[in-house]
């Protein structure tokens, strides 16, 4: 009879507990998960630069702006950068936007989140080829504004391609 | 390929036709024995000389079968001379991003930020371990911010977890590529999560920050090299 209720009232408080945990666990994730704010759009700023290795001390394009990431490995392997192109790209959380580039392949970015002020974002990035296949299939970068991350390795006309891709503060 | 230099190098002793097996070849079994088969091998890559030559050239005359197999290796030995010519780095730019791989090194754990970070991800492996790796480092984040001091004022600021990327045991790799490479941030940087490439070699590196220019950020090269051509 004892070990009977023993049994029971362990059975009450473990069930108790399960549910506090899961109803504390709710809160939280709600409390951590919700909104900080209702603007979930952002611009981004692509720079695609070309990359080559050329006789003598070589050049930046001074139309890239100051990017001295460019002058740090793995990039200081070259010594010419050229502006290809530059872009502005609206994004909208959740909906991808595409970007063709010179070679061909598509850029795609995603705004996947915004949270915090100031604001922190969460981008996805692909390229695909021409015909659909991946080149890269995905990378997802957490990136505060003007903080700009890279990515480089398509061959292009002797060198190589750079993606450089920042959010701007509107 | 390398020379074969076996104390019986030869033809098999005796008739030839004493080591096929019985039906051998109709089943695409091989009809030979294994010394026979690697004979015939040999011969087919021009790698027997003197009296071995003589006789395994001897009983290819005198048998089709041994004939029919010998020409198979030597197709063989075409297709993978082509395969490995065409594996060969293209001269040219591509070169440059294995220099500056070299360049970069192996990483001095001491001195984690003092130098530039490279992890060489596999192709065979980058979906999974990866994904798994910063999956499991998503899962830690999430549990500290969900479960972190509420009355913290800084717990939005929670710093990020290191990602610990690591070759699995299995994959033969370079010293940079097996060593225990930290893709972080410094708080405020930029912080890669997630890399998904199941056809292509990606090398991430970590900028750290330069003094009073830049936050750190990362780069994520993506190797031309496909085995599914995908260009």
């Amino acid at each position: 009879m004892l070990r009977r209720t023993l049994s029971a009232v362990c059975i009450s408080v473990g069930t108790l507990s399960a549910f506090a945990m899961v109803a504390v666990t709710s809160t939280r994730a709600a409390q951590a998960q919700a909104p900080e704010s209702e603007d979930t759009t952002a611009q981004a700023e692509v720079l695609v630069l070309q990359a080559s290795k050329q006789p003598g001390a070589g050049s930046i394009d001074p139309s890239i702006g100051n990017l001295p990431q460019l002058k740090k490995p793995p990039f200081d392997a070259y010594n010419t950068f050229r502006l290809v192109d530059r872009k502005a790209v609206s994004l909208k959380k959740g909906t991808p936007a595409d970007l063709p580039l010179v070679d061909g392949r598509k850029l795609e970015l995603v705004l996947l989140d915004k949270t915090g002020k100031p604001s922190r974002y969460r981008l996805a990035a692909s390229i695909s080829a021409p015909k659909g296949a991946a080149f890269l299939k995905r990378i997802e970068v957490s990136a505060s504004a003007n903080e700009p991350f890279f990515v480089a390795g398509q061959s292009h006309q002797g060198g190589i391609l750079v993606l450089g891709i920042a959010i701007r503060e509107k | 390929m390398s020379r074969i230099h076996r104390g019986d190098a030869g033809a098999p002793s005796g008739d030839a036709s004493d080591l096929h097996f019985a039906n051998g070849g109709e089943r695409g079994e091989p009809p030979f024995g294994h010394d026979a088969l690697l004979d015939l091998m040999a011969y087919a890559d021009g790698e027997l000389e003197g009296e071995a030559a003589a006789r395994v050239d001897a009983w290819v005359a005198r048998d089709e079968v041994a004939a029919r197999w010998v020409e198979e290796f030597r197709t063989l030995s075409e297709c993978i001379s082509v395969t490995e010519g065409a594996r060969r780095p293209p001269e040219g730019a591509d070169t440059i991003a294995d220099a500056v791989m070299a360049k970069v090194g192996p990483l001095s754990p001491d001195r984690p930020n003092a130098e530039p970070k490279v992890v060489r991800i596999r192709r065979a492996f980058a979906a999974g371990a990866v994904s798994t790796v910063f999956a499991l480092a998503a899962g830690w984040w999430l549990f500290f911010r969900t479960w972190g001091p509420m009355d913290d004022p800084d717990r939005s600021a929670v710093k990020a977890p290191v990602a610990v990327v690591s070759p699995p045991p299995s994959a033969k790799a370079s010293p940079a590529e097996s060593s225990a490479v930290a893709v972080q941030s410094d708080p405020g940087g930029v912080e890669l999560e997630q890399v998904e490439s199941p056809t292509r070699e990606i090398s991430v590196f970590y900028v750290p920050a330069l003094s009073g220019e830049s936050a750190s950020s990362i780069v994520v090269w993506v190797g031309e090299d496909s085995k599914a051509g995908t260009k």
